[in-house]
């Protein structure tokens, strides 16, 4: 995970004792003491988004997370003489934007029971995620492909193009909570896995099978979308 | 060479590893993310690269996985709407007077 240093913060700041790749953030912070508007914004443009989708992760729709952002927002400026660089301010700040979302998601009465490992919900049904595309027992080819991947034309330009996004992005709205979590974590935000098990409350285990059905989700959404046109 | 009879998967497996337990192109697939993850025991991991070094279709499935997850990572760079980048920097600006 890359820290929320803005490209033009001076770098030269070393927490005392710190990680010295976080002394950018220390940096940053001493800058946003002062006031200083340009690095402000450079921050927002950096994290809002990415809160925003972490904020999604535990409310109701996306105008409450909207919400829930900006008081995180709040809650990082009033909290900004306290950050002392032990962990990165991007770190830090996604930390009050998942408690304060959590909160919230409490109180909307939405239950988000990432700690108990369901099954119930849908996230634990099935096998391999795409195994009517095998050849069955009986077979002398049991286990290898019957239909096999199609190349897809133009992939790197159409995949990576903008229209992909809101497959991409549809495909991962229709996942179940835990594989949307795990996925928009891992993918989206480019958090490592470590960080996610954290956030969860998973096992190591657990966070790559669900990201795994995730990311096996998202491929077939692309491969529908590619082949369709 | 036989040109006459072509191959099965099964048999280039069992040629490459002399009885050990072969691989499916299912199984890999079911694997792939551990492989992307580096989570393989190192027995796994030798089985599973001896498949992709023979079989185009799991290579293609592991270059369709890579890209999706290159697809998906493309949904970080996202625009903040002006709306609530008006509402921050007055935010902002309120707290930096106040401190
Ligand atoms: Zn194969």
């Amino acid at each position: 995970m890359s820290t929320g240093i803005a490209p033009d913060a001076p770098t030269t700041v070393i927490a005392p004792g710190g990680d010295p790749a976080l002394g950018g953030d220390i940096a940053l912070v001493h800058a946003l003491r002062r006031g200083d508007e340009a690095a402000f914004a450079d921050l927002v443009h950096q994290l809002h988004p990415s809160m925003v989708r972490l904020a999604q992760l535990f409310v109701r729709d996306r105008a409450t997370a909207e919400e829930v952002v900006q008081e995180a927002w709040v809650g990082v400026l009033q909290g900004l003489d306290g950050f002392e660089g032990r962990s990165a301010l991007r770190t830090w700040i996604f930390r009050i934007v998942a408690n304060k979302a959590r909160t919230r998601g409490r109180r909307e009465a939405r239950t988000v029971p990432f700690s108990a490992f369901a099954t119930e919900d849908g996230d634990d049904d099935g096998g391999s995620a795409d195994s009517d595309r095998f050849w069955g027992l009986g077979t002398s080819t049991v286990g290898y492909w019957q239909a096999p991947p199609e190349p897809w034309l133009d992939a790197e330009g159409r995949v990576l193009a903008a229209e992909a996004r809101d497959v991409v992005d549809a495909a991962i709205a229709a996942l179940p909570e835990r594989q949307r979590a795990v996925i928009t974590l891992r993918d989206v935000m480019g958090w490592d896995a470590d960080e996610v098990c954290n956030e969860l409350d998973i096992t190591a285990t657990n966070q790559r099978v669900l990201l795994h059905r995730a990311r096996t989700a998202v491929r077939h959404a692309l491969e529908d979308y590619l082949h369709a046109a | 060479m036989q040109p006459s009879i072509e191959p099965q998967p099964a048999d280039v497996a069992d040629a490459h590893l002399h009885g050990a337990p072969q691989l499916t192109c299912e199984k890999l697939v079911d694997a792939i993310t551990d492989y992307l993850e580096g989570a393989m025991a190192p027995d796994d991991l030798q089985r599973l690269e001896l498949h992709l070094s023979f079989c185009p279709p799991c290579q293609l499935y592991l270059d369709q996985m890579k890209l999706t997850i290159a697809a998906t990572g493309r949904l970080r760079a996202a625009d903040v709407s002006a709306e609530a980048e008006t509402v921050l920097m007055a935010l902002f600006r309120a707290w930096a007077a106040d401190a």
